[in-house]
């Protein structure tokens, strides 16, 4: 039989049936509960989750060996660092380069062709930009990626990404990219940190060694700032490649100037170490065991605990309502399933007499339920699409800065339009399906019932 | 020739109940056959019988020379598609499809129709044969009990069976509409088709061309 032809059919069926509407409503409130509810929830989810695993909450810093008169504790060395590194989830021990977390100042921004165009207009003051972009931070494992221009790997020495947007404290954010190809000169507030060697084996902080650096660095790509971060600016990122050459430069600055640093940067144990751990929630076992080996640790950040209250209470709270809300579906839709088929007998009885399968009548009846679907799917959707937009918009201009990250993408409203309308052509399948025995017990002669 | 033979048919339900009890009958193509008695006597049981729309406890339904007694549920459904029409008492059309929409729904699961304008084509015909072609766009509710029957019928041509079996199809109508169902019914018969109609209606006996009695199960004798 023509599938076109049982179409007709449950067309004709739907019409004036009384069920129609409060099924209607049902599967339409469902697919705003999915879209709307779960993918709020899953953002909510994401973000907060995000940002209890920033990296910072999973870094760990060990700074070169201490010895006092009473004990001493131990930097990273070539004696340790592979057992450093081969500690249950150490993800990473890894030398500090002395760009590292860097403040600077913009002082100055050229053109393409090196003409001087600083505070040549609002966007280009940098007192403005100053405001927003303030930190350097060496890009070591090359995770951010550039959503305009370059990426970092792939550039030149000397050059670097910033942030699409910029959050000043107590301002709005700016859009950053007209800073795209420019070239920028930079200001470090401060020296570097450099460690000296002792006789006893231990070394000691020196920060009067070198002045503070001013050197310019071509913005070659733009990366979306993750607005999940807890920073409150946006950052300067540099390759490890740049941060050597600004160390170099460093290096024969202070030679210029009388001063031999070379044992200090060629000594890879005179710095600052950071390890990296896999999970925020392990970070607390990895320390210990690090204390464990009486390293010169720096502690860690922890995440704080009233954080994780909220993100379990959040995601069970909000999966227990998701829960509900699609339970009451599926009995609601069982029952609808379940007295269309007993208020339908005779009608059922009589398509049968007429020569129907039961195997017809349930791809009608499931036509019938495809097409209360699709109207709901559109009016949900509808609904879900207004919703949004209005709770992005709220959320995009919050002063909050971390409201920012609470907007739904087209992604992932594209991707709970879809579970939603699974959801919706599944449960009635599996209903029908649970009362396929019922439908096929009806017998022709029910027809004769009037 | 083509019939419908019920042979020795006895039905009970629950083993203790017999509706019909060792009940011969055929209807052959072109004749009028009545089946009357009073409610509760099986003749709605033996019309069940008569068109595989339930199957006997005991004895065999011979339908143009096939034995259809161990035949499945789906082969059934398709032997009642292609050869037997049906009139129910209570009309039993699809309230949310118009007349000529219901005169189609038989013809909805009909491989021989390849298109549904040739469905159309044939319901309508069908349609302006009983004389509604100016209600054919009505829906059920906007039609007398005289029309809604006479659509009925339509709908029991609409695959062109050899049969057509009606369970008192006047029962819900006027003496007028009666005579004018019967008279339908009456002139199938004259056209070829095999026709069963069971009632009480006495009127039936005027035109019926052949006439049997139902009493407690068991089929009485030809008294016509």
């Amino acid at each position: 039989m023509k599938l076109r032809n049982l179409f007709f059919l449950s067309r004709a069926n739907l019409k004036g049936a009384k069920r129609k509407k409060s099924v209607l409503v049902m599967m339409t409130l469902s697919v705003i509960s999915v879209v709307l509810l779960a993918g709020f929830l899953n953002i909510y989810n994401s973000v907060l989750n995000t940002m209890k695993n920033n990296i910072e909450f999973r870094q760990i810093l060990i700074s070169p060996t201490l010895v006092t008169p009473n004990s001493t504790l131990y930097g990273v060395n070539e004696s340790n660092i592979d057992k450093i590194r081969g500690i249950e989830h150490v993800e990473s021990c890894d030398k500090q380069m002395y760009m590292e977390y860097q403040y600077t100042t913009i002082n100055k921004i050229k053109d393409e062709k090196g003409n001087d165009i600083t505070n040549s207009s609002e966007e280009l003051s940098v007192d403005k930009i100053n405001t927003g972009i303030d930190e350097q931070i060496v890009d070591s494992q090359s995770s951010v990626i550039s959503v305009k221009g370059e990426q970092l790997k792939d550039a030149p020495v000397m050059s670097c990404i910033i942030p699409d947007y910029a959050y000043p404290m107590q301002e709005k954010r700016f859009d950053t990219s007209m800073l795209l190809g420019k070239t920028i000169t930079v200001e470090t507030e401060y020296q570097f940190d450099l460690y000296e060697k002792n006789e006893d084996g231990g070394y000691i902080q020196n920060r009067d060694i070198t002045e503070p650096m001013t050197y310019e660095l071509k913005v070659v790509g733009i990366y979306h700032y993750a607005r999940e971060s807890a920073y409150g600016g946006s950052a300067i990122l540099i390759s490890p490649e740049t941060a050597q050459k600004i160390e170099d430069m460093a290096v024969s600055g202070a030679l210029e100037g009388g001063i031999d640093l070379d044992d200090y940067v060629k000594d890879p144990y005179a710095r600052n170490y950071i390890v990296t751990v896999d999970d925020e929630k392990n970070a607390d076992e990895v320390s210990k065991k690090l204390i464990d080996m009486r390293l010169h640790t720096m502690g860690y950040l922890p995440v704080d605990p009233s954080m994780t209250t909220f993100v379990n209470f959040f995601t069970g709270a909000g999966t227990f309502l998701l829960g509900a809300i699609l339970l009451l579906m599926v009995i609601c839709l069982f029952l609808s399933v379940y007295t269309n088929i007993n208020s339908r007998r005779s009608e059922i009885g009589l398509m049968k007499a007429l020569g129907y399968k039961s195997s017809h009548i349930f791809i009608g009846m499931y036509i019938e339920n495809v097409i209360l679907s699709i109207r709901a799917l559109i009016a949900g959707v509808a609904v879900s699409a207004v919703v949004s937009l209005i709770v992005n918009a709220i959320n995009s201009s919050s002063e909050r800065l971390l409201d920012h990250s609470y907007v739904m993408s087209f992604q992932v409203f594209g991707i709970m339009t879809l579970i939603a309308f699974a959801v919706i052509l599944a449960v009635p399948l599996l209903c029908q399906l649970i009362m396929v025995k019922r439908l096929s017990n009806i017998r022709p002669q029910e027809a004769m019932n009037a | 020739m083509k019939s419908i033979s019920v042979k020795n048919v006895t039905k009970t339900y629950n083993e203790r109940v017999t509706a019909l009890n060792d009940v011969s009958l055929d209807i052959d193509e072109g004749r009028f056959i009545a089946v009357m008695g009073r409610s509760g006597s099986g003749k709605s049981t033996l019309l069940q019988m008569a068109g595989l729309l339930d199957s006997p406890t005991k004895g065999s339904v011979i339908i143009n020379g096939e034995d259809v007694s161990s035949l499945g549920k789906n082969q059934l459904a398709q032997i009642r598609m292609k050869t037997i029409g049906f009139v129910f008492q209570a009309f039993h059309l699809n309230p949310q499809l118009k007349a000529y929409e219901n005169v189609m729904l038989p013809m909805l699961i009909n491989p021989e129709y390849k298109t549904k304008a040739d469905i159309q084509k044939r319901a309508n015909e069908l349609i302006d044969m009983v004389g509604l072609s100016h209600r054919a766009g009505h829906y059920p509710n906007e039609l007398s009990g005289g029309e809604q029957q006479r659509v009925a019928i339509a709908r029991a041509l609409a695959n062109d069976p050899d049969f057509i079996l009606a369970d008192e199809p006047t029962g819900n109508l006027d003496s007028d509409n009666e005579q004018a169902i019967f008279g339908i019914l009456k002139s199938l018969a004259e056209s070829g088709k095999g026709v069963m109609t069971v009632s009480h209606n006495e009127a039936i006996t005027e035109i019926a061309d052949k006439i049997y009695y139902m009493s407690d199960g068991v089929l009485g004798e030809n008294k016509k």
